[in-house]
């Protein structure tokens, strides 16, 4: 017998069935559908997490001074630096502070004009530039790199500080910027000795992270920070401005997988310290446990549709006892019946399998959800519930539906070629 | 297979058939000796539970023997395994059932045509003979009709038809008109004998009916699993 024979006769008998087989493909539409969103589901949240993870500098620990321990005051200094240093599988640590100007550029001023001073070498960790070019560590002169939010500090009088504000109109890369130590405070009180003036050269604009919020951020050199600092002592003194302390020190963990160590050598110090790593490896946790849960859901709905297949073909074999009997008396091999009711239950998969894809993309179409945030199974979905359905999933999932075909037909189909044919013959 | 009418073309030989249960033995053929030859039109005939239909499916391959030897053109089917008795009686036998056993999806002529889809015949091959054959046997208007449209008669014809297109050596028959009236019953055991004659097929039949194995070359009685007697 010829498998196109093969195939045409389990058409005619799922046909003589009409409406049991569409009842058994209606269970199977189901599963497929459920184990298709579900997935979908998953791979979305997948997606969302590991674009979160990209932006996650996953060895990097953040210390700074514990406030709240007054017993034990510890400095984020040099010797904080030495000491991070020293601890076991720290790659490099970069400590950061923020130093504060009052600024003048052309017909406009800036009365608090604040910046990042990390070490130069590091810089590059922090900013990286759309136009222009990073800080010359070389240089001696003043230099700075400067975000497009930074623009709007500088104004014409102090009623433009207002929330649409975005800045003058003028070329800011390469311009030279007046810049005095502590912000306009320093300016007008009389009593806060005024500092030297420092000509800030603008070398590079700052790239914006989303188009829509340009970066307000401005990093100069830590070492010209230092020299601004000891340079004005006394204004720095006067305005409580820590000359030999840091603000913030990073400290880069080798490894990921060492990161809770070194926070726990760090917090045993006394600093406060923080690293993305250990929200992480419980939002991993979470996520699997998620996971793990959406394909317990679908597995169970296409386990349910696989005891359809199952009772549809072990019902039919009873039914057609006879018409098996004949068959082999008349000299249809064995294998070719067990053929005949595995392609049955394969093509009620297939059909099953492909309508059910079709169903979950059209749920995926209807239910999707822009924009809003969506809290569904405990999966948090940041910028709405969008369903990922690639090819391969459908592929899958029609495959699986095949598969589960033929696995429920197994059975019912070795047991119908197991009985007599004489007896099976005569009912 | 040896084309020889005074030459038995089956041979039985001690043969023994035993069933089985947790309980009970029981000995449905003890012993038999039979030849059929070839080319002759056998009724086989007794009460109901004599053991007639088992020696029908023993000597057609269906069951196998507990003790004994069946050679069939000289092949031992007993020794054959399953696979090659289905291949054998595919390519050697037909058979014709009391309930006719046709198949319900399929219409007159595919049913007929069935044993070649088997034998992996092609499909326009296949449906042509099978129309020519329902032209013989006057069912030239049915060819597309299922068997629930068709009546009792017409569907033991289709059934015939279904035996013989393959061309086989041997035809079994398992009470072919145990559920016809009579007129049709006559009609159906003269189209049997007319393909024993213009043939020449072996023809072993089962039946109770004895009004109508005049028809046949010889009747084998059988009682309590063993041939009581045999006439021409």
């Amino acid at each position: 017998m010829k498998i196109l024979d093969l195939i045409k006769l389990s058409v005619l008998n799922l046909y003589r069935r009409k409406s049991r087989t569409a009842l058994t493909v209606v269970g199977v539409v189901i599963g497929t559908a459920c184990i298709v969103i579900m997935i979908s589901l998953g791979l979305t949240n997948l997606v969302q997490f590991n674009k979160m993870l990209e932006n996650s500098d996953l060895e990097k620990i953040e210390v700074f001074a514990d406030e709240n321990n007054g017993m034990n005051k510890v400095k984020l200094n040099d010797a904080a630096v030495n000491a991070f240093l020293n601890v076991e599988n720290v790659e490099y640590v970069i400590p950061q502070k923020r130093i504060t100007f009052y600024g003048e550029f052309r017909e406009y001023y800036a009365s608090y004009f604040s910046a990042i001073a990390v070490p130069s070498e590091y810089l590059y960790k922090f900013a990286e530039v759309e136009e222009g070019q990073l800080i010359n560590p070389d240089s001696s002169m003043m230099q700075i790199v400067m975000g497009e939010g930074a623009f709007s500090y500088f104004v014409k009088n102090d009623d433009e500080y207002t929330r649409n504000y975005t800045g003058p109109n003028v070329e800011f890369l390469a311009a030279s910027i007046d810049l005095y130590l502590g912000g306009i405070r320093a300016i007008e009180n009389e009593e806060i000795p005024i500092s030297k003036l420092y000509k800030a050269q603008v070398t590079g604009i700052l790239k914006n992270e989303e188009e829509e919020y340009k970066t307000s951020d401005v990093y100069m050199s830590l070492d010209m920070a230092q020299k601004v600092l000891s340079e004005n002592y006394k204004t720095a003194n006067a305005l409580n401005m820590d000359i030999n302390g840091y603000d913030t020190i990073y400290v880069y963990a080798d490894n990921m997988d060492n990161v809770q160590e070194i926070l726990n050598t760090i917090r045993s110090y006394g600093f406060e310290a923080y690293s993305n790593t250990e929200w992480i490896t419980e939002l991993k946790a979470q996520q699997k446990a998620q996971q793990g849960q959406l394909l317990a859901i679908g597995l169970i709905a296409l386990v349910v549709s696989a005891i359809g297949i199952a009772n549809t073909m072990m019902t039919s074999i009873i039914e057609r006892k006879k018409e098996i009997g004949v068959m082999k008396v008349i000299g249809v091999s064995i294998l070719k019946i067990r053929a005949l009711f595995l392609i049955e239950s394969a093509i009620i998969g297939a059909v099953g399998g492909i309508a059910g894809c079709m169903l979950a993309h059209v749920f995926g179409y209807v239910v999707v959800s822009y924009g809003d945030a969506v809290n569904f199974l405990g999966m948090y979905f940041q910028s709405g519930m969008k369903f990922i359905m690639p090819l391969w999933l459908d592929l899958s999932a029609i495959g699986i539906a095949v598969f589960v075909g033929v696995t429920a037909g197994f059975f019912p189909a070795r047991s119908a070629t197991m009985l007599s044919a004489l007896e099976a013959v005569r009912g | 297979m040896i084309e020889n009418k005074h030459e038995p073309l089956i041979i039985a030989r001690n043969v023994t058939k035993i069933y089985k249960t947790d309980k009970t033995r029981l000995k449905a053929l003890a012993n038999v000796h039979l030849d059929v030859m070839q080319g002759e039109f056998a009724a086989i005939v007794g009460t109901s539970g004599s053991g007639k239909s088992t020696l029908l499916s023993l000597l057609a391959g269906l069951e196998k023997p507990s003790a004994g030897r069946i050679m069939i053109g000289g092949r031992g089917i007993h020794r054959l395994n399953e696979e090659q008795l289905v291949d054998f009686r595919l390519k050697n036998t037909g058979f014709v059932f009391q309930s006719f056993n046709l198949f319900e999806v399929l219409t007159a002529q595919e049913n007929v045509a069935f044993p070649l889809m088997a034998q992996g015949v092609g499909k326009a091959e296949r449906m042509e003979r099978a129309k020519l054959i329902l032209n013989e046997y006057g069912l030239g208007r049915h060819l597309h009709h299922k068997p629930n449209e068709l009546s009792g008669g017409e569907q033991q014809r289709v059934s015939i038809a279904r035996a013989i297109i393959a061309e086989p050596k041997i035809i079994f028959a398992d009470e072919p008109t145990g559920n016809l009236d009579s007129q049709t019953a006559d009609i159906i055991i003269k189209s049997l004998a007319d393909i024993n004659k213009q043939k020449g097929t072996t023809i072993l039949m089962v039946t109770h009916d004895m009004e109508r194995v005049k028809y046949t070359d010889r009747i084998i009685k059988i009682a309590d699993g063993m041939i009581s007697e045999q006439e021409a």
